[in-house]
């Protein structure tokens, strides 16, 4: 069921014409990259949708329901799920550069005999900043500001590009966690 | 097939109204909820399963990044 329900995403995902291209995210994308990580069952993708509106519109004919959600920070998700099978899929529209930048960077694995694009930890920590919800990313969050092998550079790249600077450094300061790049350069002097 | 079985807008749905888990999440539960407890441990195995597999991929990414 639960893995049926990912592979048909998937063959969705890379077989409709409406979608650009689109990477794993949320905690099923830090499976793979992040090894203490507690999966949840959401199944999140974020892609560059070119026409959101047909691409509901395909899923209701192959017979999916169908849902829009719109989300408090701006932008949406579509969420798609089949009436037997109850579990959801959540397509993220990648409307701004910064999230298109994180599609484009993913990184591919084999899974279950397909490539899987996965977004990488520091575009998935940056949109998990940019869509904080403190009851369910705040685990995820700190181990990836605890990551020795973090790339912080490009997460700064993207925080900036995204404008979630001063976000980030209140969220830091909320969690009382020191990142670990800091530590890093607190040591050195 | 699809006619009627869709939804345009999940707020439409009264017990989808934004509770204090949000409304996405608040409706992921109430999909589950629905199912029987033989469904739910079917999706419990394979959900681990998936689990497995995506740790076994990030092994290989693991040496690909090491060695690269």
């Amino acid at each position: 069921m639960y893995k049926q329900e990912f592979i048909n995403a998937l063959e969705i995902l890379e077989k409709s014409p409406h979608i650009e291209s689109f990477a794993l995210i949320g905690k099923l994308g830090l499976i793979p990259q992040v090894p203490n990580i507690t999966p949840t069952l959401d199944i999140d993708f974020l892609a560059d949708i070119n026409s959101p509106e047909l691409f509901e519109k395909d899923l209701k004919r192959i017979g999916f329901c169908t849902g829009k959600i719109e989300l408090p920070e701006g932008g949406y998700l579509i969420r798609f799920w089949r009436e037997e099978a109850k579990i959801p899929i959540d397509i993220f529209k990648a409307t701004k550069n910064w999230q298109k930048r994180i599609i484009k960077d993913a990184l591919n694995i084999s899974f279950l005999g397909k490539l899987l694009p996965i977004a990488r930890k520091e575009g998935i920590l940056a949109l998990k900043i940019a869509y904080y919800r403190d009851f369910k990313d705040r685990e995820a969050v700190k181990l990836l500001l605890e990551d020795t092998k973090i790339d912080y550079s490009y997460l700064m790249s993207l925080l900036k590009e995204a404008d979630i600077l001063s976000r980030f450094k209140f969220l830091i300061q909320e969690l009382g966690v020191q990142p670990v790049w800091e530590k890093e350069e607190e040591d050195k002097t | 097939m699809g006619k009627g079985r869709g939804r345009q807008n999940l707020e439409d749905v009264p017990f989808l109204k934004p509770g204090p888990l949000g409304r996405e999440d608040e409706h992921l539960y109430r999909l589950l909820e629905s199912l029987s407890p033989e469904k739910r441990l079917e999706l419990a195995l394979e959900f681990m399963e998936v689990i497995r597999e995506l740790k076994e991929a990030g092994k290989f990414l693991e040496n690909k990044t090491t060695s690269s």
